[in-house]
């Protein structure tokens, strides 16, 4: 696919009085590392192999098994669902299990965030470390009515990203709809979010966080609160098998 | 298929056989036969360069989705253990984001993508977003795993504890070619958490780059001067990329990019703001592609007709 793909010559020339060197022709090359066609530099191996034996047992832990490959898509997907519900069911855990006098009404997973798909069948934590290889953690934000529409215009200007607890309308990048809990946004009521440290500090462009009405920080990593409520959702339910269920849609 | 065994040249007979078709081709056109090299009037620097390799030291696995089995800086260790051989005069060169995307990261910090780069040989890095996201206190530690310099012409690290760990420029030498090399960082506002990167000021990456290639080809003399680029490629509007400053610059011959982890179909040839023709190349991500520039030197000085080769292999 990406093998050696292209070769330019170009010969230039340089008048020049200095004692400086000119460059009469550049050759220049794009080399793809092909499977076959290189193998591993072995005095590299060495130092390499036995930090990827200490990991080797941990990656190779089975989490889940999926019905479907998850890969992330816009407006909604499969992956972007099925992680920011995983997020709030985080959030509303750690209220529960705080004796906290709120629930998390909704959540957000930033796009890029996601860095891999999930495939179909067996879900390890070596996949989970690839989907979410940061060191983020959730954060639980009460933010008003109104910065909440200003998070989802712009989600709509990104074509849909990962939401949960909220169903969204975009038509030409724009907010046509936006209900919370089944109900319409109320811009002066205050809502509880939960996302990642990196959105809560306004990271992403998320501007309309940097000063919420209040903050819990969970010091629970996302990735994390993956492998363990997907692991619970499989030992309880079965193989995993998430659906599209138009939170967010376009609107004609 | 490809022989299993061997570097990337050889291992390629088709490529092989094309290179030296290029070759022939290239001498009826009246450039350089190889008795010049021979008796030293002319001298080639191989540049090697690599981006975004997010700790990828092994092939993506065999089930993957996209990349099935393939990139791997293992791999291209090989690769480069192979170029040296046919080119000793060889630069080493990385554009940022070593950090962050395999398990490797997350178990063993910047400290082993460094070890392994170190022991490669590589000449030169400069520093990616992705070099933030532990924070200033894990760069530090992770950077003394590096025995390369790590250049960045416009993060100011003075009032943080990276102050004197990064140098603005570098200069060596390759068989007597003399080599300027800066580099040039992504706005870190907005993307990076500002805990992750402290006091680090972010300077204009085009102001820097001029001061820069000024200072290496004007003052230093350097031969050829190399911009290593974090700004990425091309975004389509005004964010100032790879492509946009380019055309901009007057003595830089190669911006080796990265960030928007692009995969080129062949590097890109721009004019730059004196009309001569300055390389940019990216090469994708996840040690999948290794970008390949030779800058051929005439010690003679005799002028030469300008011509362009281009060939898809």
């Amino acid at each position: 696919m990406h093998r050696l793909l292209a070769n330019i010559a170009v010969i230039l020339f340089l008048f020049s009085c200095s004692p400086q060197l000119s460059v009469h022709q550049i050759n220049t090359h794009n080399i793809s590392v092909d499977a076959f066609s290189v193998n591993p530099d072995s005095a590299i191996q060495v130092i390499v192999k036995p930090f990827r034996d200490s990991i080797a047992y941990d990656m190779s832990k089975l989490v889940a098994v999926s019905a479907t490959p998850l890969v992330k898509g816009k407006p909604e997907s499969k992956l972007t669902n099925l992680v920011a519900d995983i997020i709030l069911e985080a959030g509303t855990n750690y209220c529960i299990s705080g004796n906290l006098n709120f629930r998390p009404d909704v959540s957000y997973v930033n796009y890029g965030g996601l860095r891999a798909s999930l495939p179909q069948g067996q879900i390890t934590v070596g996949h989970i470390f690839e989907l979410m290889p940061f060191e983020n953690e959730v954060v639980l934000i009460r933010i008003s009515g109104e910065s909440m529409l200003l998070m989802t215009e712009r989600i709509a200007m990104r074509g849909g990203e990962g939401i949960s607890g909220m169903k969204l309308g975009i038509r030409d990048e724009k907010v046509t709809s936006l209900l919370i809990g089944g109900k319409v946004i109320d811009p002066s009521a205050s809502y509880w979010l939960a996302t990642n440290d990196y959105i809560a500090n306004s990271g992403d462009q998320m501007s309309m966080f940097a000063n919420p009405e209040d903050r819990h920080d969970t010091k629970m990593k996302i990735r994390d609160v993956l492998i363990q409520i997907l692991a619970e959702h499989y030992q309880r339910d079965g193989i995993i098998d998430v659906k599209e269920d138009g939170r967010i849609y376009n609107e004609q | 298929m490809l022989k299993k065994t061997g570097g990337f040249i050889m291992s390629n007979r088709r490529t092989f056989l094309r290179q030296s078709v290029i070759g022939g081709g290239a001498l009826a056109f009246g450039l350089f036969p190889s008795e010049l090299f021979a008796s030293g009037e002319l001298v080639k620097l191989t540049v090697l360069h690599t981006n975004d390799l997010h700790c990828h030291l092994d092939p993506f696995p065999e089930d993957h989705a996209e990349f099935p089995g393939m990139g791997g800086l293992t791999r291209i260790a090989s690769m480069i253990n192979q170029a040296r051989l046919e080119n000793p005069n060889l630069l080493l060169l990385d554009a940022g984001d070593m950090f962050q995307g395999t398990p490797y990261f997350n178990y063993f910090k910047g400290d082993l993508i460094l070890k392994v780069m170190s022991k490669m040989g590589y000449n030169a890095g400069t520093i990616g977003n992705h070099e933030f996201d532990n924070g200033l206190n894990d760069i530090l530690s992770a950077f003394k795993f590096a025995n390369f310099p790590i250049i960045s012409s416009n993060y100011d690290f003075s009032d943080t504890i990276l102050a004197d760990q990064v140098a603005p420029y570098h200069i060596l030498k390759k068989g007597g070619v003399k080599i300027g090399i800066y580099g040039l960082g992504i706005e870190l506002a907005g993307l990076v958490g500002k805990l992750n990167y402290g006091n680090t000021q972010y300077l204009d990456p085009l102001e820097m780059a001029l001061k820069m290639e000024l200072l290496l080809k004007k003052e230093h003399s350097c031969d050829v001067v190399i911009c290593l680029s974090h700004l990425g490629y091309s975004y389509g509007h005004s964010k100032i990329s790879d492509t946009i400053l380019a055309p901009l610059t007057s003595y830089t011959d190669l911006i080796a990019g990265g960030h928007t982890h692009t995969f080129l179909e062949k590097p890109v040839v721009l004019k730059n703001a004196a009309g001569k023709p300055i390389i940019v190349n990216q090469a994708g991500w996840a040690a999948l592609a290794l970008g390949k520039i030779e800058f051929i030197f005439d010690r003679s000085g005799k002028p030469a007709d300008p011509v362009v080769i281009a060939c898809n292999l």
